[in-house]
């Protein structure tokens, strides 16, 4: 006697023991039927399916019986290939170095060489000055496995790599943060994209993991390390939606006082989802008080609008693109003269961490006067000289406000003419249409119009230009008062004047 | 294999009346067909096979009120005020169009700044002649980017230009513009094959965004898939949309998305389009083509694998709907066991039904066995009868054909001699799946 399928459910539990791991339970035409991170639980019909992992650089496969029984069926998956990089931790020091002292912290840097045999370019350590503090892998190679520690001051550093596939050799640079009393370790991949060839640093998928040197025995733990490297992991996934489980969250926000980058990146991954304010106050003032004015920690309280702490500036850029996101919207936060104020136009990459190509000394345009900047005005100077031919003495940061103010104003021009000479073809099909449509849609413009002027005006609001150019505000005002006087365009408000795309 | 029809509950598409039996010249043409037609008033149909570059199709409009059931009038106009001229010779297929599908069909080969291309141009074509033969879109609803076939004489020549690139959704635009509450039609497909990028300019990414570039072009002067699908999408301009990019998706900072350069229709007056998108790949990831899929022709992995799940009979569920969850599935899984790295990545409203399929005839397996397991006993499950078996046979010689009944698509055989077991899955495109034990 056959049985049912649909009565026959069951509870199927699958295991990895990594949490980096995504599970998919498919049936065989490919169709996703449940989906887990680390482990997986659903009710499913018993009978055949096809699991997939997903944990390193290549799936691992197998079919998977779920047999009818009683009570959960568990299965452990297979051994998985984690992509995390791999390099045993750095040695934890006996004594601290000469000339060390209590106002300092470490700074802990290794390559790991993963599809790259050896090294086509170097990774340098800066301090936000310029002066060079270390450099891999000349002084790594000299130390024990591979790491070189630094003695700090706290505060930001930069690392320096030039990536390969760039036409034209770029210096691109992160920053990390030293806190005093903490260890930062950063363990930087060397990948190539011909497999045994040189390879460069990958900074962009760099793992970064605190300690305290105090207290080694707390920071020696490969599930929170794996924990660590799935939470960059995710900040770095192009759906900014894309986060994790809660549990997985909160055991990130308890696990911050081990490792204070889980309580960064669980703030981060918690503000992705309808977050717990009490909790999110909690989280920033304990990192706050361990890390001290770590850019990262300071704009979770630009979330919190909570400035009781201390003022909200950030003259270094944060090591978070997240927390760069938060930034660039808000004006007034971003001092003239720093090096934050540089980077805006230079972003690259896409992955959790902020990414820029090294700025030119001279690439700052003066701070603005005071008064509000017309960019509808100026697009349409913009414009009017065209995109492709801007006046030659424009600083780089106005030369790309320029170029997308001129095309964003054509392009807005073309939507508007086009929208009006639908609403013409319309109103010419009305009775006396042709007669009345041009001085009536003067004042009450078609829907279609209004909307796609509205759009359009939208595109020129200094938030919605700061955003999309990924620049912060304060120097998007700055580029867009000089390039004003490089073009001849008066300040002014526009207030109520006719929108003239 | 019966007609499908392209998700479409109300109206059938595909071929009608079994073909002409006679054509009573006049004006307008009368055209009587074998069997009933069933085609209404201001129908659109197509007479004959659909157009070539060489051969355009013949595209008429119906008129069916005040003639026999196996009779219908032709028409040039949807008014059906012009007569048309036909000149079809009996047995000619006639073929009821979507009259409310829309197409944007985009390959480029050529650039005049970046590598060449293999595969793209052939890709669209192929994309387009899918449109025409099973989901029946009209001939002159399909909008193709014009793309130069070899570098012409003076490179400024080369073609799709940005205009070439961005003038059908202008012409769609227009088109919406002269409809009430601007709704043009039921569904609007968007392919673009070629090189692409993500414009990147700043932190205002949209993440979700695929671009194509044009062949004449600077980094700017792209066409961003998304944004075109959901300006038409949004407003509700067509009940559903599709958006097929097989670009790359290089991530580009510095450079800010290009906007559509239409009109924003307004969002209150329709609910908005249903949706179902597809990107060949994940962000700032290569979409590859490959000449190894069918040589010594190049294409590309994304668009080969959905013209494959697209032409597989078998892809569907129990009452033949290719849900968007299978077809997206099925070319997530697909690409990437044929490239190990190449990932797309799909975005769709839950309910989606791409085609509606007959539904399909049961699989077969055809077991073959090894010498060394001959005179073993053989249970096949994952049917009907699960967990029970739904067959057993014990091996020799002769190859065994069995029947797959019920709705498992992976099975199990297992020797009761030694317990050693071998799954296999089906295979949507095949009616018969081949297992050898050895």
């Amino acid at each position: 006697m056959s049985t049912s399928r649909e009565l026959l459910k069951r509870h199927l539990v699958i295991r990895t023991g990594l949490p980096t791991a995504e599970i998919l339970v498919m049936d065989g035409l490919g169709v996703v039927l449940a989906r887990g991170v680390e482990n997986l639980q659903a009710d499913l019909p018993c009978g055949f399916y096809k699991i997939r992992y997903l944990a390193g650089l290549a799936p691992t496969d197998e079919f998977l019986e779920l047999p009818p029984g009683e009570g959960d069926f568990t299965h452990i998956a297979p051994h998985l290939n984690v992509d995390v990089p791999k390099a045993p931790r750095p040695l934890q020091s006996s004594s601290k170095p000469q000339g060390s002292s209590a106002e300092t912290g470490e700074l802990c840097v290794a390559l790991s060489f993963e599809s790259a045999s050896s090294l086509a370019s170097a990774l340098a350590i800066r301090a936000m000055d310029g002066k060079q503090v270390g450099i891999l892998p000349q002084e790594s190679m000299n130390s024990s496995q591979g790491w070189i520690t630094l003695e700090l001051a706290p505060g930001c550093y930069l690392l320096e790599t030039q990536p390969e596939g760039t036409s034209a050799p770029e210096t691109i640079e992160q920053c990390v943060w030293v806190a005093k009393g903490w260890r930062t370790e950063v363990l930087v991949p060397v990948r190539s994209s011909v497999p045994d060839h040189p390879g460069v640093p990958d900074t962009g998928n760099a793992a970064v993991f605190m300690s305290n040197p105090e207290q080694p025995e707390l920071s020696e733990n490969e599930r929170e390390f794996n924990l660590a490297e799935l939470a960059r992991q995710t900040l770095g996934r192009a759906n900014p939606d894309a986060s994790l489980g809660e549990s997985v969250i909160r055991d990130m926000l308890h696990g911050k006082f081990e490792n204070p980058m889980l309580g960064i990146y669980g703030a981060y991954l918690m503000l992705r989802g309808r977050y717990d304010r009490a909790l999110l106050v909690e989280v920033a003032g304990n990192l706050r008080r361990m890390l001290g004015n770590h850019p990262d920690v300071l704009a979770l309280f630009l979330v919190l609008d909570d400035a009781a702490g201390g003022p909200l500036e950030f003259r270094d850029p944060p090591m978070l693109r997240s927390a760069w996101n938060v930034i660039v919207a808000r004006s007034g936060v971003v001092p003239a003269g720093s090096y934050a104020r540089r980077i805006g136009g230079n972003l690259r990459g896409w992955g959790a961490w902020l990414q820029w190509k090294a700025p030119e000394a001279e690439e700052q345009p003066a701070a603005a006067e005071t008064g509000k900047i017309d960019f509808i005005k100026l697009a349409q100077a913009a414009a009017s000289r065209g995109s492709s031919t801007p006046p030659d003495n424009l600083q780089p940061l106005e030369k790309i406000l320029y170029t997308y103010l001129a095309r964003s104003a054509s392009q807005s021009q073309e939507a508007v003419k086009l929208a009006k000479s639908i609403t013409a073809s319309v109103d010419k099909k009305k009775v006396l249409g042709s007669v009345w449509s041009p001085v009536v849609r003067y004042l009450a413009p078609s829907d279609i119009e209004k909307g796609t002027l509205g759009a359009a005006e939208r595109v020129f609001q200094p938030e919605n230009i700061a955003l999309s150019l990924g620049i912060p505000q304060d120097a998007i005002t700055d580029a867009g008062a000089s390039l004003s006087k490089k073009l001849g365009v008066e300040f002014g408000w526009r207030g109520h004047l006719p929108f003239k795309l | 294999m019966g007609a499908p029809n392209n998700g479409n509950a109300a109206t059938r598409v595909g071929q009608v009346g079994g073909g002409i039996e006679a054509v009573a010249d006049g004006k307008p043409p009368v055209v009587r067909m074998q069997s009933g037609h069933g085609l209404a008033d201001q129908d659109r149909v197509r007479v004959g096979p659909a157009g070539t570059n060489e051969t355009p199709a013949h595209l008429y409009y119906v008129k069916s009120s005040g003639y026999s059931p196996k009779e219908f009038a032709l028409y040039t106009d949807s008014g059906l005020k012009t007569p048309a001229l036909l000149d079809a010779p009996p047995g000619a297929q006639v073929y009821r169009l979507a009259a409310e599908d829309w197409a944007v069909v985009a390959g480029v080969n050529l650039y005049l700044k970046h590598s060449e291309l293999k595969g793209a141009v052939g890709d669209a074509h192929r994309f387009s002649q899918w449109l025409k033969d099973v989901a029946y879109l009209p001939d002159d609803q399909i909008l193709e980017v014009p793309a130069s076939p070899s570098l012409p004489a003076r490179p400024e020549d080369i073609r799709p230009t940005f205009e070439d690139g961005k003038s059908p959704f202008q012409r769609l635009s227009e088109l919406a513009g002269d409809k009430d509450l601007h709704h043009l039609g039921r569904r609007l497909y968007i392919f673009m094959s070629g090189h692409g990028i993500l414009p990147a300019g700043g932190d205002k990414v949209e993440f979700a965004e695929s671009a194509l570039l044009m062949a004449k072009t600077n980094l700017y002067d792209h066409i961003a898939g998304r944004a075109h699908a959901e300006l038409f999408r949004g407003p509700g301009v067509f009940n559903e949309v599709v958006l097929f990019m097989d670009c790359c998706r290089d991530w580009m900072g510095g450079i800010a998305m290009t906007k559509p350069m239409i009109p924003v229709f307004p969002v209150d007056q329709r609910p908005p389009g249903r949706k179902f998108y597809v990107l060949a790949t994940q962000l700032d990831s290569t979409a590859r083509e490959s000449d190894k899929l069918c040589p010594p022709e190049t294409r590309g992995v994304f668009t080969h694998v959905l013209l494959e799940a697209l032409a597989s009979p078998g892809l569907c569920d129990r009452d033949g709907n290719l849900t968007g969850k299978i077809l997206a599935d099925r070319v997530k899984k697909d690409v990437f066991d044929k490239t190990q790295k190449q990932i797309p990545e799909p975005d769709y409203d839950p309910d989606f039904v791409f085609l509606r399929r007959p539904p399909p005839p049961k699989p077969k397996v055809r077991v073959t066995f090894g010498a060394a397991v001959h005179g073993q006993t053989f249970d096949l499950r994952g049917g009907t009868n699960y967990p029970d078996p739904d067959d057993t046979h014990v091996a020799g010689a002769q190859p065994w054909i069995a029947e797959l009944t019920g709705e498992g698509h992976i099975w199990r055989l297992k020797s009761r001699e030694t317990g050693n077991i071998t799954d296999f899955e089906l295979d949507p495109s095949k009616e018969e799946v081949d297992v050898n034990i050895p």
